[in-house]
């Protein structure tokens, strides 16, 4: 379905790997302690070095792509006063060119072969990590640059703002005035590699310990509804469960990584996930889950498209369109499509009651409706193939049966040999996942006094006022996170990949 | 204010340094009084074999896990066969890889034949990982500092260790018996054990063999890949699971001896389902000996 497309994750230096911890970090943070000393410019150099180096690390002809794309975004940006819209246009259509190449065209050609009956080879393509972040954040610029609400730069800002290690390869999406902003500004060395390195292993935690455990669930269920299976009730709800909790934990997890990184080097970005599983509404969800991509979808999409200014069904019609991409925009497959679809749906369905009846329903309904909803909407985000995602759905609805193992005795339900993975342990182990998404504050929150992350206008953003779980230079939070980097570091031996790093 | 943050990570590193130090300390002096290091499982059989591998001027090998180190004796099928013969068994844990790491060691300039011995259920098994162990400070008389160790599952047998040796039983390193690691007592009851099924393979297990294949075509070698053998009980109530075992080793364009494994009747079984007893191993040798002459 996807083409071939291949990862060499083994050599990709990932955020949860010795290799980044211990050799790649510590030389650039013993850099930067230097070189913050003199100028800006200076600092924001040696970081770009840094930045090279980790992308290189993975592949240098692709670092030679991003950094192709850097400088043509680059010297656009610098003609744009001269030639105006046709210096944007160029960009659009460069960055889109070079987006669709990588990422769509082995799509394209297995649509064409199954359409027209063709045979045609497929190319043999690499995509370069982080192809998706680094594109839309560059074609921001752009159209901010023609509207005369950005600034222009130098190529050594303008290639911090966009390769910056920490969100070069899965965001946050960061905005150029986010960052051109705080290049100025004084950094506190001490707070924040105090601050980042504590909110680093937190992430680091959630990935490798959380993330990485409920995964052994998700791909057992899944991979025996892609293989034919039919999971029954238990087995399919655990599988949907295990995987809500699993994309939650590990991109939330890289976000927290990536904003604990940017701290040690006194920069803020943006915060990207605020509790969504806490949302009571299905736009109350899109507030919360992937902030920063929700904001370019809805400024550079949505609100081009006319947004809510042309009359309730033009708004609909542009926010369908808008998820419809928005999926799509997370892998070349129709499964992306069919999800972004989904929630393209349930916006609509929940602008539409808002708009129509005008009445709140009470928080529990909501809250229960939507979790619902983005649950069975992960279900074809994950699966890999029709039988997959099918499988599953059924089993969720009762059309599988329901086994219980063989300890249970409830009427006259199957007793039968559920899937190794659909056991006791591992429904507590979802039960208190869950009471944690939904009763504890995020990362963001425990840093709260601290500031630590930006906000974005519209959306959410550690609102919870937390007595008991706030971070503070204690002697117990420095031991609380020692035995998180010690759990985590134990648990690196086999460094798993980020499920975000695919798009 | 600075003071604050200063203390903290103060506290935070030197506390990592600690724990960190003290772990390597204990682990190491662990190591040194001969106790089971609890590096990575069966580090030290690893070594054993490599070394021998190394040495080796075998003209046939096998390589696979504790299948095959029950099961040949590497001297006995010497006579047999008229062939120089090495076995490096390793154990399951080490997979397909290790059986492939094990070939590249081998440094015999008469190698022709290699045997990719695995135990029956190799298919149902995690992909394995990596050996490769970073050791500092290594030296003729100390072993080195083993950076290694910092994984969960090691860290697990060393938190086993500790509680050992507080209940006054240490667990020491495993012994070479035979060729092999010594076997424990004899497997009575199998009701534990359930056949093998083919959903249970693991998605893109032959991801090394497929490698093994690639390394003996390069090398000019003939491989075999041949099931280990298996309870009477596995062996007969897992049909399903050898046809699509033998598809998947099939799609590697190594050669499979037999789709279906020898069987291990009760009386001749060790202390696992895939383990022949000590005293058949000489038995089971001439039996491979005869399945596996027209490949010498």
């Amino acid at each position: 379905m996807v083409g071939i497309i291949l990862f060499f994750y083994l050599v990709l230096m990932l955020f949860n790997s010795s290799l980044f911890i211990f050799v790649f970090l510590p030389v650039c943070l013993t850099g930067f302690y230097f070189f913050k000393k003199q100028t800006n410019k200076t600092w924001v150099l040696w970081l770009n070095l840094c930045s090279i180096v980790f992308y290189g690390y993975w592949s240098l002809t692709h670092l030679s792509i991003l950094i192709l794309s850097v400088t043509l975004n680059y010297f656009l940006a610098r003609s744009m006063r001269r030639f105006g819209k046709l210096a944007l246009a160029m960009g659009i259509i460069f960055n889109l060119s070079l987006l669709g190449y990588f990422k769509y065209s082995n799509f394209l050609i297995e649509q064409i072969n199954f359409g027209f009956g063709t045979n045609l080879d497929l190319i043999k393509i690499v995509l370069p990590i982080g192809i998706s972040f680094f594109t839309f954040q560059q074609i921001a610029y752009l159209a901010d640059l023609y509207k005369r609400k950005a600034e222009t730069a130098s190529y050594n800002r303008y290639l911090f703002f966009i390769s910056f290690f920490p969100q070069l390869i899965a965001g946050p999406i960061v905005h150029h005035e986010e960052i051109f902003k705080q290049l100025k500004k004084r950094r506190h060395f001490l707070k924040g590699l105090a601050i980042g390195f504590s909110f680093f292993c937190i992430g680091l935690f959630k990935k490798v310990v959380i993330a990485d455990h409920v995964a052994l669930t998700a791909n057992e269920v899944f991979g025996y509804a892609e293989a034919g299976g039919a999971p029954t009730f238990l087995e399919a709800w655990y599988g949907a469960l295990a995987y809500t909790l699993q994309i939650y934990f590990d991109f939330s997890a890289y976000s927290d990584m990536a904003i604990g990184l940017a701290y040690m080097f006194g920069l803020r970005l943006p915060q990207n996930f605020s509790s969504p599983y806490k949302a009571t509404s299905i736009v109350d969800f899109w507030r919360r889950w992937h902030i920063t991509l929700s904001r370019f979808l809805k400024d550079y999409l949505y609100i081009p498209l006319g947004g809510n200014r042309k009359g309730h069904i033009r708004k609909y019609i542009n926010v369908i369109i808008t998820m419809l991409i928005g999926g799509f925009w997370h892998g070349a497959s129709w499964n992306f499509v069919l999800w972004g679809g989904l929630h393209g749906v349930f916006l609509f369905i929940n602008q539409w009651s808002n708009d129509t009846f005008k009445v709140k329903s009470p928080k529990i309904v909501g809250w229960s409706l939507t979790f619902l909803l983005v649950v069975f909407a992960w279900v074809p985000f994950r699966a890999t193939n029709i039988e997959g995602f099918l499988g599953i759905w059924k089993g969720m609805i009762f059309m599988n049966g329901v086994t219980l193992p063989e300890s249970m005795s409830i009427l006259n339900l199957s007793k039968g040999t559920l899937l190794p993975s659909v056991n006791t342990d591992m429904g507590l182990t979802i039960a208190v996942l869950l009471l944690i998404c939904y009763f504890l504050p995020n990362t963001s929150e425990i840093f709260r006094k601290h500031n630590v992350t930006l906000s974005t206008k519209g959306y959410s953003h550690t609102m919870d006022k937390s007595k008991y779980i706030n971070w503070r230079p204690t002697f117990l939070w420095s031991m609380l996170i020692v035995f998180m980097f010690t759990i985590s570091i134990l648990k690196l031996n086999n460094p798993s990949d980020f499920l975000y790093f695919q798009f | 204010m600075h003071s604050v943050f200063k203390k903290y990570i103060f506290t935070t590193f030197v506390a990592i340094a600690a724990l960190a130090s003290s772990y390597m300390a204990i682990y190491s002096y662990f190591d040194y009084i001969g106790l089971n290091t609890l590096q990575k499982p069966f580090q030290m059989l690893y070594e054993y074999q490599n070394k021998k591998a190394r040495l080796s001027d075998a003209s046939v090998v096998f390589v696979g896990d504790s299948s095959l180190g029950n099961a040949i004796d590497a001297d006995y099928f010497s006579q047999l066969s008229g062939y120089d013969t090495g076995n490096f068994a390793l154990t399951g844990k080490f997979g397909y890889l290790g059986s492939l790491k094990m070939i590249k060691s081998i440094d015999s300039k008469n190698l022709k034949t290699v045997f990719v011995f695995q135990t029956t259920d190799m298919m149902t098994r995690d992909i394995a990982l990596d050996y490769n162990t970073i050791r500092l400070f290594k030296s003729s008389n100390f072993s080195g500092i083993n950076l290694s160790i910092f994984n969960i599952s090691t860290f697990d047998l060393f938190m086993q260790q500790i509680d050992a040796l507080f209940h006054g039983k240490p667990i020491y390193r495993i012994s070479i018996e035979n060729d092999y690691i010594k076997q424990g007592a004899r497997l009575e009851n199998l009701d534990n054990y359930d056949v093998l099924r083919p959903e249970k393979i693991v998605k893109d297990k032959t991801h090394y063999l497929k490698d093994i294949a690639q390394y003996c075509f390069e090398n000019n070698l003939q491989c075999v890949y041949v099931h280990g053998p298996v309870a009477a009980k596995i062996c007969n109530g897992s049909p399903l699971y050898f046809e699509q075992a033998a598809k998947n080793i099939a799609e590697t364009h190594i050669p499979l001896e037999a789709s279906t494994p020898l069987c291990i009747p009760p009386e001749e079984l060790g202390d696992s389902i895939d383990h022949v007893a000590p005293q058949y191993k000489k038995k089971y040798t001439k039996k491979y000996y005869d399945l596996l002459k027209s490949y010498l």
